[in-house]
């Protein structure tokens, strides 16, 4: 059965005015220039662009802290700008750029939040304590949120996002500023967590690992438009082909092979890479066999969402 | 509107405000330097002038004028500290609607108009014997106006705030004193130049004490100022919650974002 969307964003348009001078005429730059796309239930979109592309704008109208200039966003089926309250109930947000009231404990102010989000008491007692023993927060309970380093607060504001056990959750970069551990640890929780309660997503990253481990499907956004809405896979191979690295000390007869057979190939002094489709690797290898050419290491490698992103950098420049 | 989301947004402040030494001392302290001065310099003057019920009128006034000023600061400060813990997204980002925002703010007045008025109280009783209890049942009302002027003031601040953020820093702190010297909390309006007595006359705090004097030194005062009070502070709130509104709304137009 097909799921339902979850969000709706259709024409969304965000300008802002610059004030020049008093003598010229006031001009408009645009952020967000007419995006339309959906979120469906239980899936994980990615949004993907350089600086200034216009990702946190676009997730700061989703959450109602900005205003757009014109199009419409819909939320279950209701339209964000006359149910916003209700709406908001069932979406929460987690960035590692905002912070948590500083002289609060860490468990005050989840609770407080979890009480904003009508979790009664009790239940908001045993979930602050499963969401921070979860990220090992557990013996910071009772700390001022203000001396957390910036690892620490992201895993509390990760916490915070899961609580209150929403259907859609925004997060801004949410692990820009952990360690590499830690990263993974917190995005194999958000994929856990978003698969178990059949979560919706919407992630917001700079880092192209954490969008194909997490994300079903990715947005592409430059200078405010959307240029590309498809799999991280189809993403990275519309791109780049595979390539596969040969380590040989005479690279010739397999450039000769190459060049006889039409394929796309760079030597240099000791290795020579070929591009080819993933499925002719074996065919190749196996002729390879045939043909007595031999080599000493082999490795393959996939085209991702690097390869994608840098090659729509590239067209920037 | 649903009551557990005011809750919070009152405990949230709450717990900052009265957990902190440096909050409650900040929020005592000018009071209690003020009744000292205040207190002192008005009996001296009542001995050389021979002018009965100064000293209390003027310490009365005093304490009257503490709803006032403290509130005012106390309801545009949580606000203000929103910025400052870069809550600001995290908090309109919450089911939470300006209105919730806005009647949480009216129960942390109602909180701090206690602290003020038993802390301000106790301190005049206990230095100089003067009580507000002489004032009767009547403090109630005039208590309650002047709790009306402290919010008008403290949300046309939050206006002010939520639009330029912690660039409106002063005006937090100086507002509230721009109202004193119209509102003839130790001199009655007629010591005051006329163009200046006009001014004086469109505020809603003189007429409270203006009823405060009358009822010290006659025992009765005329419920026509509690009425002017009423009256004006309706319309003045109204406004000031109107300003608010439009400019909160006015900053999301530009991002509530960039106040973080």
């Amino acid at each position: 059965m097909k799921r339902p969307s979850v969000l709706e964003v259709h024409n969304l348009v965000k300008q802002f005015p610059v004030k020049r001078s008093i003598t010229s005429q006031d001009k408009v730059i645009t952020i967000v220039n007419g995006m339309s796309f959906n979120l469906i239930e239980g899936e994980a979109l990615g949004v993907l662009g350089p600086n200034g592309a216009g990702k946190t704008t676009l997730i700061k109208m989703l959450l109602s802290v900005l205003t757009p200039t014109s199009g419409t966003i819909t939320y279950f089926g209701k339209n964000f700008f006359t149910h916003r309250s209700a709406i908001l109930e069932r979406v929460s947000f987690a960035s590692s750029y905002v912070k948590l009231p500083a002289r609060l404990t860490v468990r005050t102010n989840l609770d407080i939040y979890a009480q904003l989000y009508g979790i009664p008491s009790q239940e908001r007692a045993q979930r602050i304590e499963k969401y921070l023993k979860f990220f090992g927060m557990w013996n910071l309970a009772d700390r001022e949120t203000g001396v957390l380093s910036s690892g620490q607060m992201t895993r509390v504001m990760l916490a915070k996002a899961f609580m209150s056990q929403p259907k859609i959750i925004l997060l801004d970069e949410p692990t820009a500023s952990l360690d590499p551990d830690s990263a993974l640890e917190a995005r194999t929780f958000i994929k856990e967590q978003q698969k178990e309660h059949g979560i919706a997503l919407l992630l917001t990253s700079h880092t192209m690992e954490e969008v194909t481990q997490i994300c079903d499907r990715v947005l592409v956004i430059k200078q405010g438009n959307i240029i590309a809405n498809d799999t991280p896979r189809n993403l990275a191979f519309s791109v780049a082909r595979t390539r596969v690295i040969f380590t040989t000390e005479d690279p010739s007869a397999l450039a000769s092979y190459a060049q006889m057979q039409g394929l796309i190939f760079h030597t240099s002094e000791k290795s020579i890479i070929v591009e080819i489709d993933e499925q002719g690797i074996a065919g190749l290898l196996a002729e390879l066999a045939v043909q007595g050419i031999t080599y000493t290491q082999i490795a393959i490698h996939s085209p991702n969402l690097n390869d994608y992103f840098l090659s729509i950098a590239k067209e920037s420049v | 509107m649903k009551m557990h989301r005011i809750m919070a947004v009152i405990r949230r402040h709450v717990l900052t405000s009265y957990s902190r030494f440096d909050r409650l001392f900040n929020m005592l302290y000018w009071p209690f330097i003020n009744i000292i001065i205040w207190g002192i310099t008005s009996i001296w003057i009542q001995n050389i002038a021979h002018e009965l019920n100064l000293a209390a009128m003027m310490l009365t006034g005093l304490v009257l004028w503490q709803i006032v000023f403290r509130i005012n600061i106390e309801t545009a400060k949580c606000l203000y500290e929103e910025v400052l813990d870069q809550n600001i997204i995290n908090l309109f980002s919450t089911p939470l609607t300006w209105a919730e925002w806005v009647c949480a703010m009216l129960g942390i007045g109602i909180i701090n108009l206690f602290l003020v008025i038993i802390t301000s109280g106790a301190t005049v009783w206990f230095l100089y014997s003067i009580s507000l209890f002489d004032l009767g049942w009547s403090i109630i009302p005039f208590m309650m106006c002047l709790l009306l002027s402290a919010w008008f003031i403290g949300f046309f601040i939050s206006g002010l705030l939520i639009y330029w953020g912690s660039k409106a820093t002063d005006y937090l702190y100086t507002i509230g004193y721009v109202f004193s010297p119209f509102s003839a909390i130790y001199y009655p309006v007629s010591a005051l130049p006329m163009p200046v007595q006009k001014i004086s006359n469109m505020l809603p705090t003189t007429p409270i004490f203006e009823a405060m004097r009358q009822l010290l030194k006659t025992g009765t005062y005329s419920s026509e100022y509690l009425i002017k009070s009423f009256v004006l502070n309706g319309v003045y709130l109204t406004c000031s919650l109107i300003f608010f509104y439009y400019m909160f709304n006015k900053s999301k137009a530009k991002g509530l974002g960039r106040l973080d």
